[in-house]
């Protein structure tokens, strides 16, 4: 498995401390994507809510981040992307957390993901298809930006699980059943380049909104999402197979959970929601899964005919339904 | 809008596609069997009938010709020299010279004319199309297109067999339409050996096989045929990755993107290009938008159909040589 950088902001500003953190990636070779003619930045938007609560990204960070990246590749283009949540239109969360400013600011797009255009993919890892980006075909350097929460059920909720901010469906509480097979196959689709978690204050309690802020002091990066989030998820005290979309992950690539080599000095326990409320909320998603599953076999029953009829190959019945339409017209 | 000819395609695409769209009214419906067309205007709620398509000259400003093939020529040449803009089903004509006349025609009555080869507008060619114009696979490399199936006799009337009313076979009569869409996607086509199963037993082809090149440097396989099921697929393949989509599909194609992010982390995609398809009303669509503006984007134009029957022509004339194809006229 992939590094992961874990760097202490301690007094300095965002910017020197980004620039250390970007400095040591580039040094183990990171940035070399840079290269590439598009670079797509995704920022943790979830809410109307301010960075200082640990729930959104910082805008100071990305714009550090756009301005890093400027000077290595002066005429790259630039996206900052999200998408429409199911309790909020983008363009608004831009608008009030002063990214919509930034962009104009700095020449980079704001790409609303719920209003592009998207493409339509059936995953083996779910039972629906799922729209996804058409961004996502172009040869770009894709960079995460994310917060370091926890999640009431997902236990925590980090660099994997940003990436559920790139589909474009504003229905997202329908996928939240089967979110760790979600996370998991945008994570293939829009597979980030380099991960950035902004540890400086991470979210603890009932996140990944309505939690409290919790001073960490931290930056961290990696290459490979699962990685980043297995790091993450120990510096807030958890364990990998305790996170379901990092065990579901690992089991789905066939990996071990790695033990990360991490400084005891670095690790802080996150307060999350309690064993048995997270127990229940657990139950909760298997019941709906189950009625899901449910339905699904029911309707399947009861639409059997049909499908047998519709396996029928569509040339034969489109010919029969010609014959017997021809035939009509000549007894007439 | 006149209706001439009400066939199966007329009543099964055309009359729905009219119906859905707003700025089309279907005035007049013509069929040779007089109470037929009283029959299809009394169930599609359409003002007029009539048995000869001369009485809807200056009743109408566009005309969809939905004929056998034979009669499409004579007919849509009567049409546009009258000015009344053409929409003509597939195949253009049955010879060039029946071509040359419709092409000739459109000039004299300055009248639009459109042939039908509305799998342009099935939403994954469109979007094949866009990927194509986008350069997403690099260099088109090659290409194979297989589509076969046993097709028994259907139509009103027996135009698919009788060399009498189609003029000729399954290259005519269907393979238009896949000529049309390489052409759209690929450029016009630059060599071509053909081979069919014309003999003693048949008058018309029913399987035939062309290895064809393209402008744009493709060239592949293209195996028809009207009697046997063949693999039914249509593969593109560049320098920078591949898209495949089954024929009878109009909705789904598998992508593969060499550089993309997301083909990296995921490898090839099946995408779904649209919910449903909507061909016929989307060609429609673009025809009026033809008439009032002259912009026939994604259209297939009197010489876009000029140049596929070129090609058909062509390939019934070197019967297993290369085809001699004269330069293409694009517009």
């Amino acid at each position: 498995m992939d590094e992961v950088i874990c760097h202490r902001v301690g007094t300095r500003d965002i910017a020197s401390a980004l620039d250390g953190l970007l400095g040591e990636a580039g040094g183990r070779g990171w940035l070399e994507g840079l290269q590439k003619d598009r670079v797509v930045i995704k920022p943790n938007l979830c809410y109307f809510a301010s960075h200082r609560y640990g729930i959104t990204t910082d805008p100071l960070l990305v714009e550090h981040l756009i301005r890093y990246i400027r000077e290595i590749r002066p005429r790259c283009e630039i996206s900052l992307v999200e998408s429409d949540g199911s309790d909020r239109r983008l363009d608004e969360v831009c608008e009030r957390l002063g990214y919509t400013e930034l962009a104009d600011r700095l020449g980079v797009e704001l790409v609303n993901v719920s209003q592009a255009r998207q493409v339509e993919i059936r995953p083996r890892e779910l039972p629906f298809t799922l729209s996804v980006p058409e961004l996502f075909f172009q040869d770009l350097f894709f960079i995460s930006v994310a917060q370091l929460k926890t999640h009431h059920y997902q236990r925590i909720t980090c660099c994997l699980k940003n990436q559920f901010g790139c589909l474009p469906t504003s229905r997202k509480r329908e996928l939240h059943p089967y979110l760790e097979e979600v996370i998991y196959v945008i994570n293939k689709v829009a597979a980030p380049d380099l991960c950035i978690v902004d540890g400086r204050v991470g979210l603890e309690g009932m996140g990944p909104v309505s939690g409290n802020p919790r001073k960490v002091g931290l930056l961290v990066a990696g290459r490979d999402p699962l990685t980043t989030d297995i790091a993450c998820a120990h510096i807030m005290g958890f364990g990998p197979r305790q996170v379901p979309a990092i065990a579901y992950a690992l089991e789905r690539d066939g990996l071990k959970a790695p033990r990360p080599n991490i400084e005891q000095g670095l690790v802080s326990r996150f307060r999350s929601i309690s064993a048995p409320e997270y127990r229940l909320l657990r139950a909760k998603i298997k019941v709906t899964r189950l009625t899901n599953r449910a339905e699904r076999w029911i309707k399947d029953l009861l639409t059997l005919p049909y499908r047998v009829i519709a396996a029928v190959p569509e040339g034969a019945v489109k010919r029969y339904m010609v014959r017997s339409l021809s035939s009509n017209l000549r007894v007439r | 809008m006149g209706l001439i000819g009400c066939g199966y395609v007329a009543l099964s695409c055309h009359i729905p596609a009219i119906c859905h769209s707003p700025e089309v009214e279907l005035v007049a419906v013509v069929d040779a069997d007089l109470s037929w067309a009283q029959e299809v205007a009394t169930r599609f709620l359409v003002p007029r009938c009539c048995q000869d398509y001369r009485e809807v000259f200056g009743e109408v400003e566009a005309a969809i010709v939905a004929l056998p093939p034979h009669l499409h020529a004579e007919v849509s040449a009567a049409l546009l020299r009258q000015g009344i803009h053409v929409l003509c089903e597939k195949p253009m004509a049955t010879s060039v010279r029946g071509c040359q006349a419709m092409l000739e025609a459109s000039e004299e009555g300055a009248a639009r004319l459109a042939i039908g080869h509305q799998r342009r507008f099935r939403p994954n060619i469109t979007y094949l199309h866009d990927i194509v114009e986008r350069g997403w696979l690099g260099q088109v490399s090659s290409f194979h297109y297989y589509d076969g199936w046993r097709q028994r006799r259907s139509s009103r009337t027996d135009f698919l067999r009788g060399a009498g009313l189609a003029g000729v076979g399954h290259l005519m009569e269907y393979g238009t339409h896949v000529l049309d869409m390489l052409q759209w996607l690929l450029g016009p086509v630059t060599s071509c050996t053909y081979s069919d199963d014309r003999g003693d037993q048949r008058q018309v082809e029913d399987n035939l096989e062309m290895s064809m090149g393209f402008a744009g440097g493709a060239s592949g396989l293209v195996r028809l045929s009207r009697e046997r099921e063949l693999a039914n697929r249509f593969r593109l393949e560049g320098d920078n990755g591949w898209a495949e989509l089954a024929v009878n599909d109009a909705l789904h194609l598998t992508l593969f993107k060499r550089d993309a992010t997301l083909c990296s982390g995921y490898g090839a995609v099946e995408i779904r290009a649209a919910e449903e398809d909507r061909c016929f009303a989307e060609q429609l669509g673009r025809f009026v938008r033809y008439i009032g503006s002259g912009d026939a984007q994604g259209l297939s134009t009197g010489v876009d159909g000029w140049n596929t029957i070129r090609i058909v022509e062509e390939c019934y004339r070197s019967g297993g040589t290369e085809a001699a194809l004269p330069e293409a006229v694009r517009t």
